[in-house]
């Protein structure tokens, strides 16, 4: 009698947390679901508009937005009756222009940021992105809202506290990123949603997003994107004081 | 090379860079103006409308924008109509209620929310809310119950919520039009009489009054007490949820005057006071329009931005009525820089009667007077913190010099943050009254219906861990205003202001 129970002990499955896969498969289907490397080495630049609403706050405006695949990056963002807050690089110099901290050349954590976010998708710059990334469970507040199985993998940055991207375990697409942005006045945890892929010129992107930082929530809609537009090299440059 | 190359292991460490790829169309950028947003501290609701001083200069401040909401046509206000459970006009009610309780339960920055029973509270309200008998006793019902929390910049607006317009208050056709309509987005159609009401030694006392307005041609002077605007007594402030500071109840008595005094354009408002020589007189007074456009930013209630700058010898003086990024800061900052470029030795900065406005004004103002990084004071939100401290902009040559900044119980929320961080560096000195004590970050979330609701976010501490909220900023040199002084025709605020900015040795 104790054997058979001891036998149906040992038929049941072992149970524990699901083992993460690697990191790397993760990145790599969700390269794949994107388009693949390939299509974005196409490219060379990219000028896109967005429409931005704060979310019941009574606020809206647009952002407009420019990169190149070597590097250079602006973007202006502006919110009626608030202003323009300004960012970008000529791919040396990083800085920032807005009504609160005024003109700015970043340093620190806020360089190491804005240095992430111009990356375009030069093979050589690789180990200059990232310390680290490994695969980490899904966190709970993350799993709850989704609403689908994710897969997550957690950033190391050179400098700043990491981010955690979540992936949708069956389109592989971006779904929520959290982290932590680096600011003058300290550190602001924020949160991004993604949603509304859309296939252009061979690759898949975003059209929606949805940032949370602390009280409040901008939705950011593309309502423009255009590929390859010839950009002056002077729309890159710091301005001046 | 294949889709897989974009990995590269070097020195045992794996480097990804299918991040990168999307990297150029995140929006991370966007969290500085988040972090300006999110960081609205405005107590109340738009400002009373406050003429120029007794002896203005060129650019002297003239009258502000009283507040959006208006009553709803004939029904608005008084209980005429029966409120049935079902009835489409309280499911909005119902609405307003869930969407205020539950916008405080899920973002005051105070999980907590001071150790009160929140479901048991709704369990007790909304019946009695959605059982009142006219909306002004809904609002009452709703904003007493976010009282019982025990902070400013924590109250739901929305139509209906005043009473209607008083009996003998006479509407133009214009303004007959303009109350049966919607709030006005920009508030053009909404003007005032021209003078600020304001509690002096205990009493509702006339104390500016805007050269060649209605209030001016009556003949209504500063100094005159106030006992009846639009038929009302304005003895006593409508019940509170709880006991008020005596500088709220008179930070309240005077938004009580302004909201009674502003109204349609054209409008006619009764005021009943007694002169220098305490005799009794009353008079109509026509609403004169707004000294220019109002615009409304965010939710807040739309507003006439004004700025005033003038020079008094070595002194500039500066006055402005509401904190915004747009369009005062750049014009408060062209001010200083004239002011120091015209070798001004000190300025004077009045901040009194302003509400607040947008906080993160405070960083680049504090940074064109100080000469050194400045720490202004800790924003605590509920899952995290942010320091007010300026930054070295490129291009920016500060003011030196001394700084005076002059408060009242007007002052409130942005201007205390403001007062009290230039305070503590000992950058500034404060002369005036105490300020209204109610500091906090706030946000202002549209509900169903029309109506919003301010939601205390952040909580502030000053460098030294100091509360403002419920305290106040607390004067360098406290003055007291008297009726005697406003009949003579003096500003002896503003006066101690300029002793003190010229002063050789202040204290």
């Amino acid at each position: 009698m104790i054997a058979v129970l001891l036998s149906l002990l040992a038929a049941a499955p072992a149970e524990g947390p699901t083992p993460l896969r690697p990191a790397q498969a993760i990145l790599d289907d969700y390269a794949n679901a994107v388009g693949g490397l390939q299509a974005w080495k196409r490219l060379r630049s990219v000028h896109l508009k967005r429409a931005l609403t704060v979310t019941g706050q009574g606020a809206s405006g647009n952002e407009e937005h420019w990169a190149t695949a070597d590097g250079k990056t602006r973007s202006e963002s502006t919110l009626r009756d608030v202003g323009t807050f300004r960012q970008g690089s000529d791919g040396r110099v990083f800085w920032s222009q807005d009504p609160v901290f005024g003109l700015r050349k970043l340093e620190g954590a806020e360089q190491e940021d804005s240095r992430i976010n111009a990356a375009w998708n030069a093979e050589p710059d690789l180990a200059s992105l990232y310390l680290a990334i490994r695969s980490v469970p899904v966190p709970n507040q993350t799993a709850a809202e989704a609403g689908t199985d994710l897969e997550c993998v957690e950033l190391q940055k050179k400098l700043g506290k990491p981010s955690v991207l979540c992936f949708d375990a069956k389109t592989h697409l971006r779904v929520v990123q959290t982290g932590v942005q680096p600011s003058p006045g300290g550190d602001i945890p924020y949160r991004l949603v993604f949603g509304d892929w859309r296939s252009v010129k061979g690759i898949k992107t975003w059209y929606l997003e949805k940032m949370t930082a602390g009280p409040t929530t901008v939705e950011g809609r593309i309502t423009s994107l255009v590929f390859d537009e010839k950009i002056p090299a002077s729309r890159f440059n710091m301005p001046k004081p | 090379m294949g889709v897989h190359s974009q990995f590269i292991r070097r020195k045992g460490i794996l480097y990804g860079s299918k991040a990168r790829l999307e990297n150029v169309l995140t929006l991370l950028r966007r969290v500085a103006p988040l972090f300006a947003l999110s960081l609205l501290a405005c107590a109340g609701r738009a400002p009373a409308p406050q003429p120029p001083t007794a002896t203005p200069g060129p650019d002297a401040p003239t009258a502000m924008q009283p507040p959006a909401f208006v009553p709803l046509g004939a029904d608005g206000g008084s209980g005429s109509q029966a409120w049935h459970p079902g009835s489409p006009r309280n499911q909005i009610r119902e609405a307003i209620f869930t969407g205020a309780w539950t916008a405080v339960r899920d973002k005051h920055f105070d999980k907590t929310l001071g150790g009160l029973d929140w479901d048991g509270l709704r369990r007790k309200y909304q019946p009695l809310a959605l059982a009142a008998p006219d909306e002004p006793t809904f609002y009452r019902l709703l904003n007493e119950m976010l009282g019982l929390l025990g902070q400013s910049h924590l109250q739901v607006h929305g139509p209906g919520e005043e009473p209607g317009p008083p009996p003998d208050e006479i509407a133009s056709p214009q303004a007959r039009t303009a109350a049966a309509d919607a709030i006005r987005e920009a508030g053009d159609d909404y003007g005032d009489p021209g003078l600020l009401v304001r509690i002096i030694e205990g009493k509702p006392t006339i104390t500016r009054v805007r050269p060649g307005s209605s209030a001016a041609g009556a003949g209504l002077r500063p100094g005159f007490l106030v006992t009846h605007i639009g038929g009302r007594a304005l003895a006593s402030l409508p019940p509170s949820g709880r006991a008020l500071r005596p500088v709220e109840e008179r930070f309240r008595l005077r938004q009580l005057a302004a909201r009674r005094l502003a109204g349609p354009v054209g409008s006619r408002v009764s005021l009943r006071c007694l002169d220098e020589n305490d005799r009794p007189i009353e008079v109509m007074l026509e609403r004169d329009p707004p000294p220019a456009r109002a615009i409304q930013v965010l939710n807040m209630s739309p507003v006439v931005p004004e700025v005033a700058s003038r020079q008094s010898g070595e002194v500039g003086i500066l006055a402005f009525n509401v904190f915004l990024l747009q369009p005062v800061l750049g014009e408060v900052q062209k001010a200083i820089d004239g002011f120091r470029a015209r070798g001004a030795k000190a300025i004077i900065i009045d901040l009194r009667g302003n509400p607040g406005g947008i906080g993160a004004m405070v960083i680049p103002l504090a940074a064109r007077l100080s000469t050194a990084p400045l720490t202004l004071g800790t924003i605590v939100y509920r899952d995290f913190s942010n320091t007010l401290a300026t930054t070295a902009s490129l291009g920016i040559k500060p003011f030196a010099g001394r700084v005076v900044i002059l408060t009242d119980e007007g002052s409130a929320s942005t201007s205390e943050i403001f007062a009290a961080g230039l305070q503590e560096a000992k950058r500034a000195f404060v002369v005036g009254d105490t300020t209204a004590g109610a500091a906090l970050g706030s946000i202002i979330e549209g509900l169903p219906g029309g109506a919003v609701v301010q939601i205390p976010v952040a909580d502030f501490r000053t460098p030294k861990g100091m509360t403002i909220e419920g305290r106040g900023v607390q004067p360098d040199h406290r003055v007291w205003e008297t009726r005697a002084g406003f009949l003579a025709g003096r500003d002896v605020v503003l006066d101690a202001g300029l002793d003190l900015a010229k002063a050789s040795h202040p204290q």
